[in-house]
């Protein structure tokens, strides 16, 4: 162990590039049969200031900080658990050629704990976008940092923040939107994060036609829950009441039986934004009356002033909201009824006494 | 009622043709949107696949609903023709008698009356059916092309008569539907099966049951109320061009609904707010810092070989960590205590550390340590060994000895 410790600093102190090139004449694999354990590690990788560089002059910092280290979830892992290619001092030749590299070549050691997540993650936005040569789509360690990975929803606002490190400016409206604000203000449970929405491995390509008509789909894992929406005094039927509309019909029938197909009827986020969102009593939002007619005319760009109104709205129609609406139903609620009604009983009083009259004819 | 008499036909050719466009028009708009109003149930979900689609049902509902528009303006004309030009008495003309026929038959089948009602050319229960088609039929008119074109329709109403169009139309196709089914397919199929709509004729035992009154008429030599043919040409003249006008209009208005709007873009919406996808957030927001450090003392010695803290600042320990800390294990103490600035140069140390041994602190390593048989403590210091260590030192690891001794 001694002379394991005395070679390490004489590195430290002469070769300040201690992984990538090693010095001429210690040939791999000789300094040390045994494997490294965490202390052995450690010894050298608290060191501060201990770095490499990449052959593009990029810095690879190489202390870790052990504190944060421990205080994680993997607190209690060896570091070999993780750098399963570092088993022996000197370390294996890194082949990266940037840091970039290094972290995707690197990323790839979660899959051995975390299979399902990694299977999962196979399925992602991401994972689509680095096969097609992305280089920045995030990996595991992007996501959920490297030595001081902690419970990625604990507090649950570090989901969202953790897309924000890539995704700023869908961040920066999402922070600003209802959903958002409640989120970071009073750390609401109730309000979706990125990954209720999006998933949090297996992200859909959210500009799909696929996705486009699933999604009321998505609004409607919470809007369509009477208990959690009466939290907030916000209607449970706004799903029920689009479905039962044009619009959502359209969508709904599309979705069920043709989901790749291009439809342009609306969705509920073409009318109500979507990481902007807004309640739609706010002064800012997409559908409240003094905006409704700028939002409708996005899809109908010659409805005219009195058009929005044609849009019942979430609600079904009451004598003093859309009376006429409610009238008409009421007049066609009793007149189909009389009408068939009388219909049925004049036929019944027919049909009955034909067959009378026919089986006292056959009797005489 | 053996006579010579031949029973007339009821319906000519045209009409015929008529009812059979109608029919067909008025099934397919029934079925096309029917399935349209309950969607979401199973057999409407398959019949709009079987249709190709929900899109291809509202096309084929609309093309239903041309045959239907094109077989009012025709039939308004017809009728228009028979009642100026021709003068035929208006047999379909609703009157006080089809009420007292209404009531005796019903009063018939309830054995209150001895005999069925004689009743005209058309019965009370075909003139209602008749006027039930011409009041649904201009509602169905009306309502279907405020739906089909709403932002012509709220150029000029309020925007909730949209709304209500679509109500009235739902609910007027299911009493027109549910009326066929009831009142049409009981009184001219399952009582009888009337042919006439097929055939022009009926048999004279139907006849004299369902149209009793016309058939005394036939007897007493009374043909269908036609006037004198005379005079009818200088009519048509003036008739024909109006005609002719009439039926432009209503083509043309036809075909206006059908063309005149676009409801709405056949592309997708724009995004309301498009966003940069990629877009890393320069500061990264707060929370993926690293986890909040505390402020307690660094370790201002290096820790490799030294990870057991207890040795020395366990309680009996040289360096006893405070009193607060009882308890907490070992792995626990570099949460807080981060690694400090490197260990200082020897030679300071040296010195400093002849002057600690002088007010009685750890002796000062009198020999090099980089050199056999220097490099391991234990092989001379341990207990027993040529120079024992003190035994308050019997716990401490052999990695320790440095961390005090120099």
């Amino acid at each position: 162990m001694i002379l394991i410790r005395t070679i390490s600093r004489f590195l430290l102190e002469f070769c300040v590039v201690c992984i990538a090139v090693l010095p001429a004449g210690i040939a791999p694999g000789t300094a040390c049969a045994a494997e490294l354990s965490n202390s052995a590690c450690v010894g050298c990788h608290t060191t501060p200031g201990l770095s490499t560089r990449f052959p593009n002059s990029e810095k690879l910092p190489l202390t870790v900080d052990i504190g944060s280290l421990r205080s994680s979830v993997h607190g209690l892992q060896n570091c070999t658990a993780c750098h399963a290619g570092i088993r022996k001092f000197p370390h294996p030749k890194n082949t990266a050629v940037n840091y970039r590299q290094f972290q995707l070549e690197n990323s790839k050691q979660c899959e051995a704990c975390h299979a399902e997540q990694a299977k999962q993650e196979l399925e992602s936005n991401h994972a689509r976008a680095l096969a097609a040569g992305n280089r920045n789509a995030a990996v595991c360690t992007d996501c959920h940092g490297n030595h001081a990975v902690g419970k990625p929803d604990v507090p649950r606002h570090r989901i969202s923040t953790s897309c924000g490190k890539c995704h700023g400016a869908i961040y920066a409206q999402y922070i600003n939107s209802a959903h958002g604000r409640s989120l970071l203000e009073i750390d609401n449970p109730d309000v979706p994060v990125c990954s209720d929405c999006h998933e949090a491995h297996k992200q859909e390509a959210p500009k799909t036609q696929a996705f486009r008509l699933g999604s009321p789909k998505i609004c409607a894992k919470c809007h369509a829950n009477r208990k959690l929406m009466g939290k907030y005094g916000i209607s449970p039927d706004v799903f029920n009441t689009y479905v039962a509309d044009f619009h959502g019909l359209t969508v709904t029938l599309f979705d069920k039986k043709h989901p790749d197909q291009r439809i342009n009827t609306a969705v509920c986020t073409d009318c109500h934004g979507i990481h902007d969102i807004q309640k739609a009593t706010d002064a800012s939002s997409t559908v409240i009356k003094q905006n409704l007619l700028t939002t409708c005319r996005r899809c109908h760009p010659e409805a005219t002033l009195n058009f929005p109104d044609s849009w019942v709205g979430h609600f079904p129609p009451t004598k003093d909201r859309y009376p006429l609406v409610y009238w008409v139903n009421v007049f066609y609620r009793f007149l189909i009824p009389v009408t068939i009604g009388g219909m049925l009983l004049f036929v019944l009083i027919d049909a009955g006494s034909r067959i009378i009259r026919r089986l006292r004819k056959g009797r005489a | 009622m053996q006579s010579g008499v031949p029973v007339p036909r009821r319906f000519t050719v045209p009409q015929r043709i008529e009812h059979g466009i109608l029919a067909l028009s008025f099934t397919v708009l029934g079925l096309t949107g029917l399935v349209q109003k309950f969607a979401l149930n199973p057999l409407s979900e398959r019949l709009i696949s079987l249709m190709g689609g929900i899109e291809m049902t509202r096309v084929i509902h609309r093309a239903a609903a041309i045959a239907f528009a094109l077989l009012t303006v025709y039939h308004f004309i017809v009728v228009a023709y028979k009642f100026f030009v021709r003068r035929l008495e208006m047999t379909m003309m609703p009157c006080l008698k089809d009420v007292k026929d209404g009531l005796h038959s019903v009063g018939y089948s309830l054995f209150l009356r001895k005999n069925p009602p004689k009743m005209p050319r058309y019965t009370f229960a075909e003139k209602l059916e008749y006027w039930a088609l011409i009041w649904g039929g201009l509602i169905m008119l009306v309502t279907g092309f405020m739906l089909w074109n709403p932002l012509v329709t709220t150029l000029l109403l309020p925007g909730q008569f949209i709304p209500a169009a679509k109500a009235a139309h739902g609910g007027e196709a299911v009493l027109a539907v549910l009326a066929i089914i009831v009142w049409h397919f009981y009184n001219v199929h399952l009582k009888m099966f009337n042919t006439s709509m097929f055939t022009g004729r009926m048999t004279r035992h139907q006849f004299e049951e369902e149209h009793g009154a016309e058939w005394d008429g036939l007897l007493a030599g009374k043909t269908q109320g036609l006037h004198a043919p005379v005079n009818t040409r200088r009519r048509q003249l003036v008739f024909v061009p109006a005609a002719v006008v009439f039926a432009a209009l209503g083509t043309g208005g036809i075909y206006w609904t059908a063309t005149v709007e676009t409801t709405a873009i056949s592309t997708l919406p724009a995004p309301s707010s498009e966003a940069k996808v990629y877009s890393p957030a320069v500061p990264a927001p707060q929370t993926m810092t690293q986890p909040a450090t505390v402020s307690a003392p660094l370790i201002p010695h290096p820790i490799a070989g030294q990870e057991q803290c207890y040795a020395c600042h366990g309680k009996s320990g040289m360096k006893p960590v405070p009193s607060n800390h009882d308890g907490r294990p070992v792995e626990s103490c570099r949460i807080c205590h981060r690694p400090g600035p490197p260990p200082k140069p020897k030679e300071p140390a040296a010195e400093k550390s002849a002057e600690r041994e002088k007010a009685g602190g750890p002796k000062k390593i009198p020999h090099p340590t980089d050199k056999a048989p220097y490099t391991n403590c234990a092989n001379c210091h341990g207990i027993g060994k040529m120079k024992p260590s003190p035994e308050n030192h019997s716990g401490y690891p052999v990695e320790s000895c440095t961390a005090c001794h120099q």
